[in-house]
C-alpha cells in the first residue's frame, strides 16, 4: 500500500495469481468492463511473441475515498508459464491482496498445486507469508466437464480456510463476488493496521 | 539540477525506481554511473542512452533490465526533459521483466541453426554450433542480448533454431560477466602508448577480447598510429580464427 500524502492518494495493489490459462485475464477483463469508464484506467495487456496466452494484464481504478484520501486500486495478473519466475515475484512485491484463480478442470489439478506452491515460495523469498496477506480463492471453470468438487479443491489448495467463491469467469459469474471478497479482506487489514474506518464510497457499477 | 535521490542499484531495482519516479511525476535525469542516462518527463521515460552509446531509446531500456545490480545511481531534477514517452511505464517495466525471464531461459541453451536466419541474428548464427551455449555466442559476438531475445524465441518456435543441449551454469557466468563489466575500466585515463602496452600485455596473457579493447582505445586516441592499427587488425583476425 502506498500513501502519497501530498496528493492525498492511497494506492492498493491487487494481484490475480494462478496457473496458466486458468482465467486470470478473463477476471480482469470482466472487472474492467464492469467499472465505470470515468473511474478506471486503460487496460494494459502485454503479449509475448511466441505464446498464445497473455503475458500480463494491468489496469488502475479509482475506487472512492477513505479518510480524505482517494483510493486507487491497481489490478495485476501474473504470467502463468513456469519460466516467468522472476516476473511473478516482481509483481507480487508490495501486493496488498491476492486472488488465487484455480482451474476446476481435472487435468489442471497438478498445475493448481504447483502454482500455489510457487506463490508461497515467491512470498517467502520476499520475506512474506501467505497467512499475513489478505487473499481469497476462486474455483474457476465450474462448467468444465467432470469439474473437481469444490470441497476437494479447497482441501488441497485452501487448508487455511480463506474466503472463496466458485466462478465461471468466461460467463462473468463469480468474478465480482471474488473481487468483493478480496476487497473486504484488504480493507479489514487496513482498518486493523491504521484504525481508520474503511468503507470507501465504491464505484457505481452496472 | 537539484539532486533528489542517490542510491545503489543493488538495493533498489530499476522497476521500483521507475514506478517511484512515475508516481511522484518527476522531471529530470536518472543516471546510473558508467552505465546509462535515463530522461524522465513528468514521471514518464522519454529517453535512454547507454554510456557506451551502443544503444538508445527502448532497446537501451530493455538492455538495462538485463543488468541486475546497476550500481550507483542518482536522480536529479530538471526544469524540463525533451522527448515523448517511450510507452506506459508499467508496460515498459513488465516488458523488461519478461525479457529477464526469457534471457534466463535462453542463455544456457545449446542451439543449432536449421534454416535461414534474419540479418539481426547474423553476428551470432555461426557461433550457434551445437557446442556453445547462447550466452557464449552472445559474449563472443559482443552483442546486446536484449536485441536478440524475441527474434531467437520466434526462431525456436518456428524450429529454425533447435536446442541440442543445455549448460545450466550459464546464468552464473552471466552474473560474473556483469560484475566484471561494472568495474571501472582500467584503460580509463591512459594515453595511446599506455593503451598499446596494455593491449600487448593482455595479448601475451591470452586475453584476446581485452587486448582488442585496449588496441581499439589506442587507435581512437591516436588514429595515425600505425602500430596500434596493425595490432588491432592482428587481434581481430586472431579472434575471428578462434571463433571459427
Amino acid at each position: 500500500m502506498r500513501i502519497q500524502a501530498a496528493k492525498r492518494l492511497l494506492t492498493v495493489k491487487m494481484v490475480y495469481y494462478g496457473p496458466g490459462l486458468g482465467g486470470k485475464t478473463t477476471n480482469l477483463a470482466c472487472l474492467h468492463e464492469r467499472f465505470p469508464s470515468t473511474q478506471r484506467g486503460e487496460m494494459l495487456q502485454l503479449d509475448t511473441d511466441t505464446e498464445r496466452t497473455l503475458f500480463f494484464d494491468y489496469f488502475p481504478m479509482v475506487l472512492g475515498r477513505i479518510g480524505g484520501y482517494r483510493v486507487k486500486v491497481d489490478f495485476f495478473t501474473v504470467p502463468g508459464q513456469s519460466f516467468y519466475h522472476a516476473t511473478r515475484r516482481a509483481v507480487l512485491e508490495g501486493a496488498d491482496g491476492i486472488a488465487f484463480i484455480a482451474d476446476s478442470s481435472p487435468s489442471r489439478e497438478e498445475a493448481n498445486v504447483v502454482s500455489r506452491e510457487d506463490l508461497v515460495a515467491n512470498l517467502a523469498a520476499l520475506g512474506k507469508n501467505l497467512d499475513d496477506i489478505p487473499h481469497v480463492y476462486q474455483w474457476n471453470k465450474r462448467d468444465a466437464r467432470n469439474a473437481l468438487p469444490v470441497g476437494v479443491m479447497a482441501a488441497i489448495l485452501n487448508p487455511e480456510g480463506a474466503p472463496s467463491a466458485p466462478a465461471i469467469a468466461i460467463r462473468n459469474r463469480g468474478v465480482w463476488e471474488t473481487h468483493r471478497l478480496l476487497l473486504g479482506k484488504v480493507f479489514d487489514k487496513l482498518r486493523e493496521s491504521t484504525g481508520v474506518s474503511t468503507k470507501p464510497a465504491e464505484a457505481r457499477v452496472g | 539540477m537539484a539532486e533528489l535521490l542517490v542510491g545503489s542499484g543493488e538495493h533498489i531495482s530499476l522497476a521500483s525506481l521507475l514506478q517511484l519516479l512515475e508516481s511522484e511525476e518527476i522531471t529530470g535525469w536518472l543516471v546510473f554511473e558508467r552505465v546509462a542516462r535515463v530522461g524522465i518527463s513528468e514521471g514518464a521515460v522519454v529517453s535512454v542512452e547507454l554510456e557506451d552509446h551502443s544503444l538508445s531509446g527502448s532497446e537501451a531500456l530493455r538492455s538495462l533490465f538485463l543488468m541486475p545490480g546497476l550500481g550507483r545511481f542518482e536522480v536529479a531534477a530538471a526544469a524540463s526533459v525533451e522527448g515523448s514517452p517511450l510507452g506506459q511505464t508499467m508496460g515498459l517495466i513488465m516488458d523488461g521483466l519478461r525479457l529477464c525471464d526469457e534471457w534466463t531461459r535462453l542463455m544456457p541453451m545449446v542451439l543449432v541453426v536449421d534454416g535461414d536466419v534474419p540479418d539481426l541474428l547474423g553476428p551470432i548464427a555461426s557461433k550457434l554450433d551445437g557446442e556453445r551455449c547462447v550466452l557464449d555466442a552472445v559474449l563472443l559476438a559482443e552483442i546486446q542480448p536484449a536485441l536478440l531475445i524475441d527474434t531467437m524465441l520466434g526462431l525456436l518456435e518456428g524450429r529454425i533454431l533447435r536446442q541440442v543441449g543445455q549448460q545450466p551454469e550459464a546464468p552464473v557466468r552471466w552474473a560474473e560477466h556483469l560484475r566484471r563489466a561494472s568495474e571501472p575500466d582500467p584503460l580509463d585515463g591512459l594515453d595511446a602508448f599506455e593503451c598499446l602496452s596494455a593491449g600487448r600485455r593482455r595479448l601475451r596473457e591470452g586475453d584476446l577480447s581485452g587486448a582488442e579493447s585496449a588496441f581499439r582505445r589506442a587507435v581512437s586516441l591516436a588514429p595515425e598510429d600505425r602500430i596500434a592499427s596493425q595490432n588491432l587488425r592482428r587481434v581481430v583476425s586472431m579472434r575471428a580464427t578462434d571463433s571459427r
